[in-house]
């Protein structure tokens, strides 16, 4: 397990799968349950080869709560004459319209990640600008961290001097020590 | 015997359309709006071409030290850089299995992920901390039939367990917390309940 902090960056639900998505210090955590069971996965930062993001409709969700909607209402029609359960009926086919309209209406982001091993998804429902953040963020810190691999760790910025020895040992000769296999 | 049903698991196969997961090929690899050419929808795509990690494998012959180097256990024609922790095995930059808690030979990296002993290696473990909770909600739904008492018990067995978890995570315990506090309540409602039952049995019995 990795310790330190890691920040939640979006989940994966749909019908198959159920993944949450972490960012840690170096990777993307993928997370994804099977009963009481988690498997971990991660996409380093420095294998991220592609970042995408585009919107879908979901057409088996769509049509689900659409096939559901007029099941309801159907029931309704037909039973408009026992005034409670058609009430009820009404009430339920409300809510799958509603849910189904949403959905047409806003569509789903999906940001995908794609390393040379492995790879993790995020859905975005209704959190449009925060996908376009996810988005953003995976690709700058990836950009980041694989700039830092081409770049020699002990590069200083232009117009810094490393810094010296201590005082104490200024001055001194350095002896070589001889060798001792130990 | 019979073989064992094939697993049916997708390996991955490298980046590939988000959309229709055809594979794209390095020519459609770019920055930009990207057009899959399986199913021409397209999709807004950010590429990078990350650098390969190089080790620095000294060979025993080049290693700058009077009398040479140790030589490694596995490549014998390969500079020892370190020793396993575990078995004190002389290793080169190959075979050094470091993932953050010391340098291992690969043998011993093995052995050692078999046995669920590296934690930072570790790619799959139980969520003590949902269990407690389902356990803690079926003591809820159940405590009519005197059931909360074991229930929460149980709830608590998982939250110890969830606790050390969420500790070595450095996680947030607060839902963790919530959950112990229902068991216990939990447990004094449960007694709460016999207690009241044998006062209303005495007191039948009396009559």
């Amino acid at each position: 397990m990795t310790p330190g902090k890691r920040k939640r960056l979006g989940r994966n639900v749909g019908t198959m799968t159920r993944e949450t998505v972490f960012e840690t210090v170096d990777a993307i955590e993928t997370e994804s349950r099977e009963g009481y069971d988690v498997t971990r996965k991660r996409v380093l930062f420095e294998e991220i080869l592609l970042v995408t993001i585009h919107r879908e409709l979901g057409v088996l969700y769509v049509t689900l709560t659409a096939a559901l909607t007029v099941t309801f209402a159907g029931v309704a029609f037909f039973s408009r004459s026992v005034e409670g359960v058609a009430i009820f009926f009404s009430i339920l086919a409300l809510t799958f319209f509603i849910a189904c309209a949403v959905r047409v209406a806003t569509r789903v982001d999906f940001v995908s990640v794609f390393g040379r091993r492995s790879k993790a998804v995020m859905r975005f429902s209704l959190r449009k600008r925060r996908a376009r953040e996810v988005y953003g963020r995976i690709c700058s810190r990836a950009l980041e961290v694989q700039r830092a691999m081409i770049e020699p760790a002990s590069a200083l910025p232009p117009g810094e001097t490393p810094p010296g020895p201590p005082e104490s040992l200024q001055g001194q000769q350095h002896e070589d020590v001889p060798f001792t296999a130990g | 015997m019979a073989d064992p049903a094939p697993l049916h698991a997708h390996a991955y196969d490298g980046p590939s359309c988000p959309r229709c997961r055809a594979r794209l090929t390095a020519d459609w690899i770019h920055s930009g709006i990207v057009i899959c050419p399986d199913c021409n929808k397209p999709f807004e795509a950010t590429a990078f071409r990350p650098p390969q990690r190089r080790l620095e494998v000294v060979s025993v012959a080049a290693a700058l030290t009077p009398e040479g180097a140790n030589a490694c256990a596995n490549h014998e024609r390969n500079a020892a850089v370190t020793n396993c922790v575990r078995c004190g095995l002389f290793i080169c930059a190959l075979c050094n299995m470091d993932v953050g808690t010391g340098p291992h030979c690969p043998s011993c990296f093995d052995r050692l992920r078999a046995d669920d002993a590296l934690a930072p290696a570790a790619t799959r473990y139980r969520d003590y901390a949902s269990m407690a909770r389902i356990a803690m909600i079926a003591g809820l739904f159940f405590s009519f039939m005197l059931l909360g008492i074991p229930f929460a018990l149980v709830s608590l067995y998982y939250s110890r367990k969830a606790f050390k978890q969420l500790r070595d995570e450095d996680r947030s315990k607060i839902g963790l917390i919530v959950v112990i506090i229902m068991a216990l309540f939990e447990i004094l409602a449960g007694i709460a309940l016999i207690a009241l039952m044998i006062v209303s049995l005495t007191k039948v019995t009396k009559k």
